[in-house]
């Protein structure tokens, strides 16, 4: 084999297998292009795995702690600070109703865990939008950009970014196929993480990695892990993971209003 | 310099592929649809399905009843030899597994699809039985016909001869060449080959009237013929002297011989236990087996005892719980004929 | 040197290069990770099926299941099947097997529990074992990467209890466990499926933390002794209808009675409907409702 010929090998071995690995480098500012050359590729056009479509929850955990809202004072394996025992063993849906407080536990760190349906959509290049049918919420998850100022809301403001993780000899690291989503939501308002009034205060900081995983019969399975510090409420922090599966359409959404007791 | 291009092209697309594949990218769907399992294969091609369990002792499925074999310089011991058609079969399978003649046969009960076998294993196999010095040639005939033409010896308890033979003047139910050359009235029958003692357990009245568990003590591995079936309800030939009280002894019997590995709990080890039908057993499986055969008995005990009758106890479903796994509407074996098995052969006293 | 011999070395070293920085789309699982993982309860009452997607045999199995079976001298020391790792409360300690002229990984192993034995996951393609082969309690796992997920498949397993309430499944269960790791999270994520006794696959999560602390990669030893149960051959277990547990999760936490016995439906949203006519939120909590005693 002549060095020509080889030389062609080796481009071919190079157009196939090496795209992926460059795009993720320009797509995470890595040494960015000179001006004038090729635009960098979006967080959708790099994105390891595919968020987008309805999803339903699925719930074998925490059964009756999410299908159901538990009785006032029922926290059971959960670590809380006195603090936070003394808040939940007050709860008062009626006095939440009349303060307009029908939200306070479809937050960000809760409304993963509540059972319904979420759909995902790329509202831009840079934006992934998810809306949940229960308590008809919208969480904003924004690549690369600085998070907006403003009032506490219950979904907070969230910052978007594929998990990487290592890399081969001498590579950069980059999304392996099926990474993770990983979203860091601050500027909340204080609510519930669960229905009968379990709380977190608004210095909490929550993390969640959003993983999409085959399931057999062709199906697709959404892997949502919670991750919350909220040191004043919770000496440990809190953490979960929430089960959706995939529909092929919009079948089952049903938007519905929040609610202090169901 | 043609050929060096395309050869050049070749070398990347395969190196190409090769980095695909191991990088994780898969071109199959899948985990499950790369896992394939072994004696899938061996089925596909025909052959019968062997499971080395020691370094001398198999299993071999797929030829009607489960077959075990050790081997060792002393010769092969096969108990049971599954079913007439696949005897040739079964006997060249053992010819690869063990270098010495098959020395005997030992059969668990008189079922066809355990002692069908019995003329191709044993005629495969080389007695022990020789003759030397003066009078061998005169008295060769007679050793013909003690050993069945020097073929292996074939051991049995007592009611498996009684079933394969039949009275004068009446068909056998098989030919002659396939009884048992040594037969057994006494509960306990033992030899010692290949390093280890063998001991054949007569079990009564479990399956049937004449059952027997072979136990290969160092190999530390119990063949239970058709006592145990993993795949169905327990077979109970109540016309021939089977009861739900004998099987339930049998069971026991058996989960009082198998050790599980304890107090070393993590690691797989202890006895393995070769049932007439369905896959390997150990100790545990042994106690789940068991326990539904006892729930389901009570079951039906405490329906009889309430005074219902056989056709309103099958009503009922005694056995819901296990229907999927072991119960049949059709067949040779069905759970209908197991509820009534139990029900004709309870005894009737009320506490457990 | 010659300038064709020098592109040529030059080529090769790039191939190498490539090969090794393309195929090693994996992460290093070993050390060992504590649970943190904030799930409540593993449901602790003898009936309740909440949340698994059971059939009427299950059902009926676990109805008739007396948690004195756990007494019986015979069963102390069975353990769980490999599920057990996203259901119980311990971390694990997982390790490679490497073979010492490639490096290449020939299996990863999950360190045992009490209760639990080893998991070790095969990666050298072989193929899984004959159907009629024996199940140990281990069960038999194979594994592959995608991308940075350790995805592994496990068949042969014995049979066991979904719950420690007695829900069962069958020796025909099989799961596949994916391990993600994000940082020195680990979050695994397992999927049972049995077709004896599930109407659909059972999907479970558990959560660990990377920690220097070395956890124990075996079990205490497990001697059986007589705890009081049934003698020879007695079976604890409840007749058909007679379970006396059935209402105690309505009673407590006023659960409708059909959803504690669990299914399908009841995994889905729009099964609380269904509920919200038949719930009566209890006043207070007065059963298992964590915290300091009150």
């Amino acid at each position: 084999m002549t060095p020509r010929h080889l030389l062609g090998a080796t481009l071919i071995m190079l157009a196939v297998l090496v795209p992926p690995a460059v795009a993720e480098g320009q797509g995470r500012g890595r040494g960015g292009p000179p001006p004038g050359s090729e635009p960098r590729l979006s967080p959708r056009q790099i994105a390891p795995a595919d968020l987008t479509g309805y999803w339903v929850s699925v719930v074998t955990e925490e059964w009756r702690y999410r299908m159901l809202t538990p009785a006032k004072g029922d926290y059971q394996g959960l670590q809380l600070s006195a603090e936070a025992r003394k808040i939940a063993d007050s709860w008062d849906p009626a006095a939440d109703e009349a303060a307009g407080h029908q939200c306070k536990s479809y937050g960000a760190p809760a409304i993963m865990r509540l059972p319904g349906r979420i759909h995902i959509v790329w509202q831009d290049d840079t934006t992934l939008r998810l809306v949940a049918d229960a308590g008809t919420q919208t969480r904003l998850f924004r690549f690369g950009l600085p998070q907006p100022a403003g009032p506490r809301t219950w979904q907070g403001a969230s910052a978007a970014q594929w998990e990487t993780l290592g890399g081969g000899r001498g590579a950069a690291p980059s999304p392996a196929p099926g990474a993770s989503l990983r979203v860091v939501t601050l500027n909340m308002r204080g609510g519930y993480l669960r229905k009968n009034g379990v709380p977190y205060s608004e210095d909490a900081v929550l993390t969640e990695y959003f993983t999409v995983a085959p399931l057999p019969s062709n199906g697709q399975a959404l892997i949502v892990t919670t991750v919350l510090q909220d040191p004043r409420f919770f000496p440990q922090p809190y953490v979960v993971s929430s089960v959706f599966k995939k529909q092929p359409d919009a079948s089952g959404w049903d938007p519905t209003p929040c609610s202090t007791t169901w | 310099m043609r050929s060096d291009a395309r050869n050049g092209v070749l070398a990347a697309v395969a190196l190409c592929l090769a980095v695909y594949v191991y990088s994780g990218g898969n071109p199959l769907q899948g985990v499950m649809a790369q896992t394939r399992l072994q004696g899938d294969d061996a089925a596909a091609a025909g052959d019968l399905d062997v499971i080395q369990l020691r370094p001398n002792v198999y299993m071999i499925a797929g030829a009607g009843g489960n077959i075990a074999v050790q081997t060792g310089q002393d010769g092969a011991v096969v108990v049971d030899s599954g079913s007439a058609a696949m005897g040739d079969l079964v006997a060249s399978t053992i010819r690869r597994l063990s270098e010495q003649p098959i020395r005997y046969v030992i059969n668990t009960s008189a079922e066809p699809d355990h002692v069908g076998g019995n003329v191709a294993v044993s005629k495969a196999g080389q007695t022990l039985f020789t003759l030397t010095g003066a009078g061998a040639a005169g008295s060769a005939a007679g050793l013909d016909g003690l050993t069945n033409g020097g073929a292996a010896a074939i051991v049995a308890a007592e009611g498996v001869i009684a079933r394969m033979s039949a009275p004068t003047g009446r068909v056998a139910a098989f030919p002659t060449s396939a009884w048992p050359t040594e037969s057994f009235s006494h509960a306990r029958h033992t030899m010692f080959l290949n390093g280890e003692g063998i001991e054949i357990l007569h079990q009564p009245a479990a399956h049937s009237d004449g059952d027997s568990i072979v136990f290969f003590r160092r190999s530390d591995v119990i063949v239970a013929g058709d006592i145990l079936n993993t795949t169905t309800l327990p077979m109970i030939d109540v016309e021939k002297g089977g009861s739900i009280q004998g099987e339930l002894d049998a069971l026991n019997r058996l989960i009082d011989m198998a050790i599980p590995s304890i107090p070393i709990v993590s690691r797989d080890a202890g006895t393995y236990v070769i049932p007439g039908h369905g896959r390997v057993f150990d100790h545990f499986d042994l106690v789940d087996y068991r326990d539904m055969v006892t729930i389901i008995r009570d079951r039906i005990r405490d329906l009889a005892d309430a005074g219902m009758t056989l056709e309103q106890i099958q009503a009922s479903s005694p056995a819901r719980g296990y229907m999927r796994q072991y119960g049949a509407t059709s067949g040779s074996w069905t759970t209908d004929m197991f509820v009534e098995a139990v029900y004709k052969t309870l005894p009737r006293e009320t506490s457990q | 040197m010659e300038r064709s011999a020098r592109l040529r070395s030059g080529l090769l070293v790039l191939w190498v290069f490539l090969v090794g920085s393309l195929a090693s789309a994996q992460v290093d699982l070993s050390g060992s990770w504590v649970p943190r993982d904030s799930r409540t309860g593993n449901n602790l009452n003898a009936v309740d099926y909440t949340g698994i997607p059971i059939n009427d045999e299950a059902r009926i199995r676990a109805l008739s299941y007396a948690p004195a079976q756990i007494s019986m001298l015979e069963r102390q020391c069975q353990g769980w099947p490999p599920y057990y790792l996203a259901i119980g409360p311990f971390g694990i300690k997982i390790w490679p097997e490497m073979e010492m002229v490639r490096g290449a990984t020939i299996s990863w192993t999950i360190g045992a529990w009490e209760d639990r034995l080893p998991t070790q996951i095969w990666m050298d393609g072989r193929p899984h074992p004959s159907r009629n082969a024996p199940h140990e309690r281990g069960g038999f796992t194979t594994g592959r990467w995608e991308g940075n997920t350790l995805v592994a498949y496990t068949t042969h397993m014995k049979a066991g209890a979904l719950r420690r309430n007695g829900t069962p499944s069958s020796d025909e269960a099989t799961m596949i466990t994916r391990f993600i790791r994000n940082g020195d999270r680990l979050t695994v994520f397992a999927v049972v499926e049995d077709p004896i006794y599930l109407t659909e696959p059972w999907m479970l999560t558990k959560n660990f933390q990377l920690d220097a602390s070395p956890l124990s990669p075996v079990g205490p030893p497990c001697t059986p002794a007589f705890e009081g149960a049934a003698g020879a051959g007695r079976v604890p277990h409840f007749l058909p209808e007679k379970n006396p547990f059935v209402g105690e999760l309505t009673e407590w936490f006023g659960v409708p009675r059909e959803a504690v016995l669990g299914g399908s439906e009841t995994l889905y949203p729009e099964y609380r409907k269904k509920l919200k006519d038949q719930y009566v939120r209890p006043e207070k909590c007065l059963h298992d409702c964590g915290g300091p005693a009150r």
